[in-house]
């Protein structure tokens, strides 16, 4: 690693306009004058940061390293250099958090409920990003999230992937639209609805009333995809987008609590062959877990609850859930589902599986690189790797332990919260 | 002390065979020393709350092109000097020290008082229905909540408030005058500002006009209760007086011919025993002691009221109600009528003018609709009863008292003078309430509850307000 | 009001030059002299004359100019105070009787307006006393699309453009539960739909043929507008998008504009701090009566309440006249004194922007209308 310095960045090295110290775990800068001008194109270190650790999430933890920031990137990671440079420095930093299931939506507005199957639909028309709690993701350190809307259609539209930071429009904060198609098992899909009787008055008296009925609603719209992949005539609106997922362009990402509707999502895989399959809110995947590596279908966990029990059809989480399926093998997301307390957030969760049996770099995989790559984001974040986007969390001791704190938030190079503002 | 029966004194004395000029002749047995009489907890004055004084503080300078002393009467160029909270000062050249702090703006007038209000108290006793001439708004009031209609009062230049409980209930309580102050120590400014009373208001429904216009009588009715509740209070302060003195009178009489009495009651008892008699003490007559009348507190609100002490707010709106509850009031000479609401008061004016009835108003916003007994109200009435010479008042009626100046200019649209309408914000409002000798208006003496503007009053925009003695810049 | 203040001699200059003037009036020609007479937000003329006839303003100018070349039996109207042009709402539902939402399917952009709309409903004429002379008629916000509107006048229901706007709105009350869509994804997905389709309605807004309203709240709904308008390439008026004012740079470069809901009493300050940002901006923007249940005397009560808390009184004056006659595409017959247009004029006793000012007359197409402001109520 000795000749990745600094200097051979093929460029002038220049503390652009911030100079960063950090003092007892607080951050303070002051604006440094630059030397000369910089050629254009020569790529400006704007922010170095070092700390004791860096935890990449990409298969190496530096002890003591300094990070290079140009523009919204990472420039250069290099060991070595703490604390002998103008930049800050702290005790440890990570990639920033992305939660494949933040839940902040407009409850029943976000969802197009005329109909149980719209694939066709774009989650991110239905966002808000004025709403605060995005800012309250970006302070915890989850710096990307895959926008997801309320479960309450079966097959329920396109998701995106975007940054919980920046200017309030889509167009400024998308990493990738289209990133996976939305669907529901369990109650949610079907909560509220019943038989017709007499005259149709809302959209609840034609949709499934049980989860067969949400079951078989799947299945016929696969199945439909897959007469229309073979035969014109038979294609309807969004056939394409069902069939990207059968031939596993993108993955379909279920919600599926209770072990009875992973059950059922594991067999609709089989059944119909969904190349990529994952399984959000999937509390009770620790009962059967051969079962997600028998079909290779990955998980994102909802966050741990009192008692056990989720907010999801009552699914029981255990502590090692985790634990017990990393061990064999099984991609696993943590999330926070929307969960904005102390004890719901993401961060939270990477500790609770590490007490859980993870070691601190399992768990920081589970909210980093795993999620980008279920998201298919890798390329652009989950991890610090010279080229990504510089989203960093900057700690004041061992990240995610209970006596460490978030000192600062680093999103797209730029240093967007500290604890001293 | 209150004196004791006559018959019973005697009768101890006479009993224990202690003669009465033994306490006085032998010293030896000295009474029990009771230990120096605690003076009766008195009842609380009524005294005006103690305006916050800052301690020797610097003085504030107030310097500005045009200096409102009071209405219709403006200096050009003029200061306000003002040491501890009051105004010590006004004219020009006024000498300053060295740490006088000087604020300069434009002008210089009273601050706005709200006269009609829910600021300061919470909406349960805004509309508290269970009210009666006793309850005090003064202790439902609270310098929390509201946070930001009171920083809005403040910023459009009112500085107090005229604040109600039971806004609708018939009798309503006594109002208090409240800043809009962040703080508890500044809020109250008088507890005790007026009775308020409704005549035909709609109460979870309106009555018909018959349930309406008796309410004007019964209104009648209760100030006239007042007076007699007064009355008999201060005849029975009179009796007392004279009892007493019967009582020391004969006290003195029997003392004189003790021994004599005492042979003659025991001849008394004598003659009973030998009669196989009960002993029948002798009555006298001064024994009647004169009947203490029942303490009310409402009573004693209305006798206030009745005396003129305390302004009686009275809504009404109906011409119908308007008109009995006229006629119900006439003969109080004392009482100070102020009419709020006043929808149909027009075909009054002149009658209002004569009698003195301040008429407070609560003009109509434009796109705004008047509903219920308001319906029909046209600001055009601010015109009509300024012309006739009413005394006109103008209030927000509810927790938006920043809209006061925003209102102000509605009832000039409306027919009221400019003038007409800054006095009625100030110096009008204070006269109303009893405030006059203390606030509405730029005088020496004053308490500063000033506005520093960058115009005219009513039009410029505070720059400054001076409230519970400090300064604070907006 | 005015930014600029025309010397007398520029002003007859500049206004005597309109063709119009060189026309010889006819016998019921009058002429009506005020102290202010407000072209425009821009624009007033002290002791100002404006001549009509035939229902038109023939000639607008200093009345030291223009009282000369007039024969003398033309009558002549002095008035204490100001003139100006009688106020366009932006959008408005007076008239419509039977209601202005069709709820029965989400979709009706083919349906006209104009056919529910009485010219003698009694709302019309509260609407003239308060000086509000023309407005857009447009639908509730029940549909997605509800119908295509006209532009109206409050006084005879002259129609000044029977087919003027398509009416969307991109918000709650036309998502409804029981008919899709229920969701803003919904609504998008279907209104993109049909503007790439082309058909009907939709179609003339994308040939330009009709003018676009789009009925928005939170400021998220602005932005998902904003975005659809983007991709669609089209402008339209935000109806009800009192949060413009953070989007402003971004609605001047896009060419939208603004109507937005009445001020009142008890309004935010953001609402003041939005308007402000729109002004810098140079948004066109406007009032409207069709979100709110207050009289239309609002109109000029939260514009004069604009005032007071300093926003420019040019651009307020204009967005109560011009700048509503050119987002309804009717600024060729209203929102100005100027010659040629529709003799909509109003007498003031003050600047209008004033709160303490009150209306005095109304004339809709040269003739005065029996109104005075109390009768709005």
């Amino acid at each position: 690693m000795s000749d990745r310095t600094l200097f051979q960045l093929g460029a002038p090295l220049l503390f652009g306009a911030l100079s960063l110290t950090a003092n007892a775990g607080e951050i303070t800068w002051e604006v440094v004058e630059t030397a000369e001008p910089v050629e254009a194109s020569a790529p400006v270190v704007k922010l170095l940061l070092s700390a004791d650790k860096i935890y990449t999430a990409a298969g190496d933890v530096i002890d003591g390293g300094t990070i290079a920031i140009a523009g919204s990137k990472i420039a250069a990671v290099v060991p070595g250099a703490s604390g002998d440079h103008e930049g800050l420095h702290v005790g440890a930093i990570t990639p920033g958090m992305v939660d494949l299931s933040p839940r902040i939506h407009l409850a029943d507005l976000s969802v197009e409920e005329s109909s149980e199957t719209i694939p066709y639909l774009s989650t991110t028309d239905g966002i808000d990003l004025f709403d605060k709690r995005w800012e309250r993701l970006l302070r915890t350190g989850v710096t990307s999230v895959m926008y997801t809307p309320a479960d309450e259609a079966c097959i329920g539209g396109m998701m995106a992937v975007l940054k919980t930071g920046g200017e309030p429009s889509i167009e400024d904060r998308l990493v990738e639209a289209d990133v996976a198609l939305r669907g529901a098992f369990g109650s949610h899909a079907s909560r509220g609805n019943h038989p017709v009787y007499g005259r149709p008055t809302d959209h609840f008296s034609r949709r499934p009333t049980t989860r067969m009925g949400t079951e078989w609603v799947h299945r016929k719209s696969f199945y439909d995809a897959l007469a229309a992949m073979k035969n014109e005539e038979r294609q309807f609106e969004g056939w394409e987008i069902l069939a990207s997922v059968l031939e596993g362009e993108r993955p379909y990402f279920v919600q599926a609590s209770a072990t009875q509707d992973i059950r059922t999502a594991i067999y609709l895989k089989e059944e119909v062959g969904l190349p990529l399959l994952v399984v959000d809110a999937a509390a009770e995947a620790w009962k059967e877990p051969g079962l997600l590596v028998r079909s290779g279908t990955a998980a994102v966990l909802p966050p741990h609850a009192p008692q056990g029990r989720t907010a999801i059809d009552n699914g029981f989480l255990a502590w090692n859930t985790a634990k017990t399926l990393v061990d064999l093998g099984v991609p696993v997301a943590l999330s926070s589902h929307g969960q904005s307390s102390v004890t719901g957030q993401l961060g939270a969760q990477a500790g609770y599986a590490m007490r859980g049996g993870l070691t601190r770099d399992e768990a920081i995989a589970a909210v980093t690189i795993t999620p980008a790559r279920l998201a298919g984001v890798d390329d652009r974040v989950g991890s610090i790797e010279v080229g990504k986007d510089a989203d960093l969390i900057l700690w004041s001791g061992e990240p995610f332990a209970a006596t460490s704190r978030v000192v600062g938030v680093v999103l797209n190079g730029e240093v967007v919260f500290t604890s001293s503002n | 002390m209150l004196p004791t029966s006559l018959t019973r004194s005697l009768t101890l004395l006479l009993a224990v065979g202690a003669p009465l000029w033994a306490l006085t002749d032998d010293p030896a047995p000295a009474p029990v020393e009771t230990p120096e009489e605690t003076p009766a907890p008195e009842e609380p004055v009524e005294e005006e709350p103690v305006e916050v004084v800052a301690p020797a503080e610097p003085a504030t300078l107030l310097r500005a092109e045009r200096v409102h002393v009071r209405p219709g009467e403006v200096l050009e160029n003029a200061e306000v000097l003002i040491r501890g909270g009051f105004i010590v000062a006004v004219g020009q050249g006024l000498e300053v020290d060295e740490d006088t702090i000087i604020v300069e703006g434009k002008e210089v007038c009273a601050g706005f008082i709200d006269p009609w209000s829910t600021l300061g108290i919470d909406s349960a006793s805004a509309s508290d229905l269970g009210t009666e001439a006793s309850t005090a708004t003064a202790k439902a009031a609270s310098p929390f909540g509201e946070k930001y209609a009171r920083q809005w009062a403040r910023e459009a230049g009112v500085l107090m408030t005229r604040t109600q409980v039971g806004q609708n209930a018939f009798v309503g309580g006594l109002g208090a005058i409240l800043r809009p102050s962040a703080s508890a120590e500044h809020l109250v400014v008088l507890d005790d500002a007026n009775l308020n009373v409704t005549c035909g208001v709609s109460r979870g429904g309106r009555g018909d006009v018959f349930d309406r216009v008796m309410e004007a009588d019964r209104i009648g009715s209760m100030i006239s209760g007042g007076l007699s509740y007064r009355e008999a209070q201060v005849e029975y302060a009179y009796e007392l007086k004279e009892w007493e003195a019967a009582i020391a009178e004969k006290e003195a009489e029997l003392e004189k011919d003790f021994k004599k009495a005492k042979k003659d009651r025991e001849k008394e008892i004598e003659k009973a025993e030998e009669k196989d008699k009960e002993f029948k003490e002798e009555r006298y007559k001064e024994d009647k002691r004169p009947r203490t009348p029942r303490y009310d507190a409402d009573s004693e609100v209305f006798a206030r009221v009745a005396h003129g002490e305390l302004p009686l707010v009275v809504e009404a709106h109906g011409a119908a109600e308007l008109r009995a509850l006229l006629a119900a009031t006439e003969g109080f000479g004392r009482l100070r009528l102020v009419i709020s609401g006043a929808t149909g008061a027009a075909p009054f004016a002149k009658q209002l003018a004569e009698r003195d009835i301040a008429v407070l108003l609560q003009p109509l916003a434009p796109g705004a609709r008047a509903n219920g007994e308001r319906s029909g109200f046209d600001n055009s009435l601010f015109g009509t009863l300024a012309e006739a010479g009413v005394e006109v008042l103008i209030g927000t009626g509810g927790d938006r008292a920043a809209d006061l100046p925003i209102l102000a200019h509605l009832a000039i649209a409306g027919g009221l003078e400019r003038e007409a309408a800054f006095e009625a914000l100030t110096l009008g409002a204070a006269r109303t309430f009893d405030l006059a000798d203390r606030f509405g208006s730029v005088e020496v003496g004053k308490v500063a509850e000033l506005l520093v503007l960058d115009g005219a009053p009513l039009q410029g925009r505070p720059t400054h307000v001076f409230t519970a003695g400090e300064v604070v810049e907006l | 009001m005015g930014i600029s203040t025309l010397t007398s001699a520029l002003a007859g200059a500049l206004l005597l030059a309109a063709p119009a003037a060189a026309e010889t009036p006819s016998a019921e020609a009058f002429a009506l002299i005020a102290d202010h007479v407000a072209v425009d937000g821009g624009t007033v003329i002290e002791n100002g004359l404006v001549l009509v006839d035939g229902g038109k303003i023939l000639a607008v100018g200093p009345a030291a100019d223009l009282q000369g070349t007039l024969a003398d039996t033309i009558r002549v109207i002095e008035h204490e105070g100001w003139l100006t042009a009688g106020i366009v709402a932006a959008n408005g539902t007076y008239g419509m009787v039977s209601g202005a939402d069709d709820s029965t399917r989400a979709f009706l952009g083919d349906l006209e307006l104009r056919d529910g709309f009485d010219p003698d409903d009694s709302s019309l004429a509260k609407a003239t006393g308060a000086g509000v002379t023309s407005f857009g008629l447009t639908s509730g916000r029940g549909n997605v699309a509800g119908g295509t509107g006209a532009v109206v006048k409050t006084s005879g229901g002259t129609m000044l453009n029977e087919s003027s706007h398509l009416a969307l709105c991109l918000a709650p009350p036309a998502l409804r539960g029981n008919r899709f869509p229920t969701s803003y994804a919904g609504a998008v997905h279907a209104v993109e739909a049909r503007f790439t389709e082309g058909q009907g309605a939709f179609g003339k807004v994308v040939a330009g043929e009709l003018g676009l309203e789009v009925a928005v709240s939170a400021r998220h709904e602005i932005r998902r507008a904003l975005d659809l308008l983007k991709r669609t390439g089209l402008k339209a008026t935000l109806r009800g998008a009192d949060r413009a004012g953070d989007f402003a740079p971004e609605l001047a470069e896009a060419g939208h504009a603004v109507a937005l809901s009445p001020l009142g009493m008890g309004t935010s300050p953001w609402r003041y701090e939005s308007i402000t940002a729109l002004v810098e901006a140079g948004v066109p923007f406007a009032f409207g009566l069709a979100d709110t249940g207050s009289g239309a005397d609002c109109l000029r009560f939260g514009a004069a309440l604009a005032a007071r808390e300093g926003i420019d009184r040019g651009a307020l004056w204009n967005s109560l006249t011009a700048s509503p006659a050119a987002m309804l595409g009717v600024s060729g017959r209203v929102g100005r004194v100027a010659a040629g247009l529709d003799a909509d004029l109003v007498l003031w006793s003050g600047d209008p922007l004033e709160l303490t000012t009150t209306l005095e007359a109304v004339y809709v197409d040269g003739a005065q209308v029996e109104a005075t402001e109390g009768d709005a109520k």
